[in-house]
């Protein structure tokens, strides 16, 4: 961070690296890939006992309520430390929605749980035939009783195989246009009906999977918002969500692998390659100043807008620019798929690289992102078709 | 845009509104056309509003601001292309003033009586056969003295370039090589004239950064308006999505690239300086030719014009992202910060600072 820190910033930055150093278990420290459920979850849950799992919450609702500049400290930290990365559709997206638009019952059911990392949740957004066109989505609900009966398919869902439970978006109506017939609908599932199959990434991973429901029964206390109300509960708070996407988490943990790799090299490469490894550095402040900027700026109450969209993929594409700084520095060896270690150091070439080619992909294609930008921000009128 | 103190927004209008009525643009264009030279007129004004003592300390006559609060004040004078050596000119006077002897003082008066007076351009990052063939620094031809240290970067002096070669520069102005002489004045030695002479380096980088970010945000604010009334295959050519994909992606280089130099402003004054005075510099430069040499391409033809402004912002952010550490020499300051930072420990914490902290633990 270029920011100069206070006393009581270096102090926290102090005790948040003598807590990784002690707290992460060595079989999870260094990992190139996320961890399977029940390690990811004992560390959440490590760090939910520390009061460190929801920085960006308010207090109230049992967050950190910390600055943007402590939430930077945490993120450089983890990543210096090599802390494994935890599954964050409920601290990142679904908590702070249920904050705004959840009934206090929801609230009290489910923000603890998410908190206390009891619950994993997934995201049921995109489908075979919704992806970018997102409100073409097909899954359906209808009203039966006291209860939602959904049919359809979710797709891409990451997690969708270890999750308890998932926050979905559902048609219930077709009438008016596509985007007013839609319910945002929090689904257990462990409900009969529901069928998962892991989908194999281009990394090796089973990161994602698809998610089939056949008359899954859904109490209608677990819509929240309005039935077909659904569209404006998941985009109301999108802006604010960029700027949590714009937090500089994956490509600080890029930029650590060009630092490892930078300390292994022999001087004369090193030296050859100074230039690629500042661009790496220079590239993560920028971010970081980014994110700061914005952060700031919604804490003092301004409303970051459809401008957030550049956040989006300001991020995502920074970590990639900074993992084929990686792969240069990797040389001959960037493109073997098992990391291995070098020095005091775990080499990973390519699993990284692999896996962050869905950055730019998921949460709103940067393609979207852009055209939001042009049509929202700039000015620029669609093409006439 | 980041909040903004009311210091700063005062300065930022009052630079829009004198540069404006002094002609904008077209007294850019016309200088260059005239063939450079300084016009003594304006710079008087620019003097008697204070602009060249902002950064002065108080106790010497100044305005005694940080540089966090010149930076929109100097993106407006970026965005206009004046055509002033206005950055040099404020990071020279509070380096005299650091100096702290009686032929700094001399100077220091003679700059608040309207002499113009810069702090030299040390060239880094210039070949080696090149710098030492054509002498020690840079500094604009008309300038009454600039300040720089000699080739043994012993004495700090100030030169009078008159007598030095000078070169056309693609803006309509010049550099001036400047050199050790019988001319020039000794203004100082030592750690304490190295210290100073580096600290009004930073503030250069940071300046000249700033004046980065208000050029290519409005060249891009020039080529969206040119977007929106350009038509060709019967509708505006900002509506083809091909090209308003790239103008998002300048979009988003002009905004975080905004956000590091008001990061960098926050760093001056601490240890983090010379680094983060680097990094803006390294980040607005790279940005800068980054977008600009897109605008030319979508404003098409015109953009290749010489008669289309598009073309003056370019050719000036050649010139600034230049001046004072180009891109790969800035980064190469700025790595070298970054990795005496990671090889340091962390600062001893406090009790009271520690007892801060621990009230985020549950």
């Amino acid at each position: 961070m270029l920011r100069p820190e206070s006393e009581a910033e270096q102090a926290f930055r102090a005790e948040v690296r003598a807590f990784l150093a002690a707290a992460i278990p060595g079989p999870l420290r260094d990992l190139t890939f996320r961890p399977p459920p029940e390690q990811a979850m004992a560390w959440y849950q490590t760090l939910a006992h520390k009061g460190w799992i929801a920085p960006h919450w308010p207090k109230a609702f049992g967050g950190m309520g910390a600055s943007p500049v402590e939430q930077v400290i945490l993120l450089e930290e983890m990543a210096r430390a090599g802390a494994p990365d935890i599954p964050s559709q409920g601290i990142n997206h679904l908590g702070p929605l249920l904050m705004h638009f959840g009934t206090p019952a929801q609230q009290a059911r489910h923000l603890p749980a998410i908190l206390g990392g009891a619950v994993i949740w997934c995201q049921g957004y995109s489908e075979p035939g919704a992806g970018s066109d997102l409100s073409a989505l097909r899954t359906a609900a209808r009203r039966d009783g006291d209860d939602l009966v959904v049919n359809g398919h979710k797709i891409w869902t990451t997690w969708g195989q270890h999750a308890h439970w998932m926050f979905a978006l559902v048609r219930t109506s077709n009438a008016g246009k596509p985007r007013e017939g839609i319910t945002f609908l929090l689904i257990d599932l462990a409900s009969p009906g529901i069928g998962r199959r892991a989908i194999r990434n281009i990394a090796g991973d089973d990161e994602f999977c698809e998610v089939f429901f056949d008359e899954v029964r859904v109490p209608v206390e677990n819509v929240v918002g309005a039935i077909d109300g659904g569209w404006r509960v998941a985009t109301a708070l999108l802006d604010r969500e960029r700027i949590q996407l714009g937090a500089p988490a994956q490509a600080l943990r890029a930029l650590e692998r060009v630092r490892r790799l930078a300390r292994q090299l022999a001087p004369p490469a090193r030296a050859a390659l100074a230039d690629r490894i500042a661009e790496a550095e220079l590239a993560v402040e920028v971010l970081t100043a980014a994110f700061l900027d914005a952060a700031e700026r919604f804490a003092a109450g301004q409303d970051p807008g459809a401008e957030s969209s550049y956040l989006k993929i300001l991020s995502t594409e920074t970590t990639q620019a900074v993992l084929d700084i990686a792969q240069e520095l990797a040389g001959p060896l960037m493109a073997l798929r098992d990391p291995f270690r070098l020095g005091d150091a775990l080499v990973d070439p390519s699993e990284m690289f692999l896996q962050a080619r869905r950055l730019s992909i998921y949460g709103g294609s940067n393609e979207i992102q852009r055209s939001i930008l042009a049509d929202r921000v700039l000015g620029l009128k669609r093409e006439a078709r | 845009m980041a909040a903004r103190s009311e210091t700063e927004a005062l300065l930022a209008s009052a630079a829009a509104d004198l540069l404006d009525g002094e002609g904008g643009l077209a007294r850019t264009r016309a200088r260059r056309d005239a063939g450079g030279g300084l016009d003594r007129a304006v710079w008087g004004r620019m003097a008697e509003m204070g602009w060249f003592s902002l950064l002065l300390p108080e106790a010497h006559g100044g305005l005694g601001l940080a540089p966090a609060d010149a930076l929109a004040f100097l993106e407006e004078i970026g965005a206009r292309l004046a055509p002033e050596p206005v950055v040099a000119a404020i990071a020279a006077q509070p380096l005299l003033a650091a100096c702290g002897t009686a032929a700094a003082d001399a100077l220091l008066a003679r700059a608040a009586a309207g002499a113009v007076v810069v702090c030299a351009d040390p060239g880094e990052g210039a070949p080696g056969a090149m710098a030492g063939a054509e002498g020690l620094a840079f500094a604009p031809p008309g300038v009454d003295a600039a300040v720089a240290f000699d080739a043994a970067g012993r004495r700090l002096l100030a030169l009078d370039p008159a007598e030095a070669r000078a070169l056309a520069t693609v803006d309509g102005g010049a550099l001036a090589f400047l050199a050790d002489g019988p001319g020039a004045v000794l203004l100082g030695e030592g750690a304490a004239a190295e210290a100073a002479f580096a600290a009004a380096r930073d503030v250069m980088r940071l300046g000249h950064a700033a004046e980065l970010c208000g050029l290519t945000g409005r060249a891009l604010d020039m080529t969206l308006d040119y977007m929106r009334l350009r038509r060709q295959f019967g509708q505006p050519i900002g509506a083809f999505q091909a090209l308003q994909h790239r103008a998002a992606t300048h979009f988003v280089d002009v905004s975080a690239t905004r956000a590091v130099v008001r990061e960098a402003g926050r760093a001056f004054g601490t240890p983090k300086q010379a680094g983060a005075a680097a990094a803006a510099k390294a980040a607005a430069g790279a940005a800068a030719l980054r977008v600009l040499k897109d605008c030319i391409q979508l404003h098409g033809a015109i953009g290749f014009a010489d008669e289309h402004d598009i073309g003056l912002y370019l050719r000036r952010a050649m010139v600034l992202a230049a001046a004072a550490g180009p891109p790969r020499a800035c980064r190469a300051v700025f790595g070298t910060a970054r990795a005496a930072e990671l090889e340091a420990p962390l600062p001893r914490r406090t009790a009271r600072a520690a007892g801060l902290a621990a009230s985020h633990a549950n």
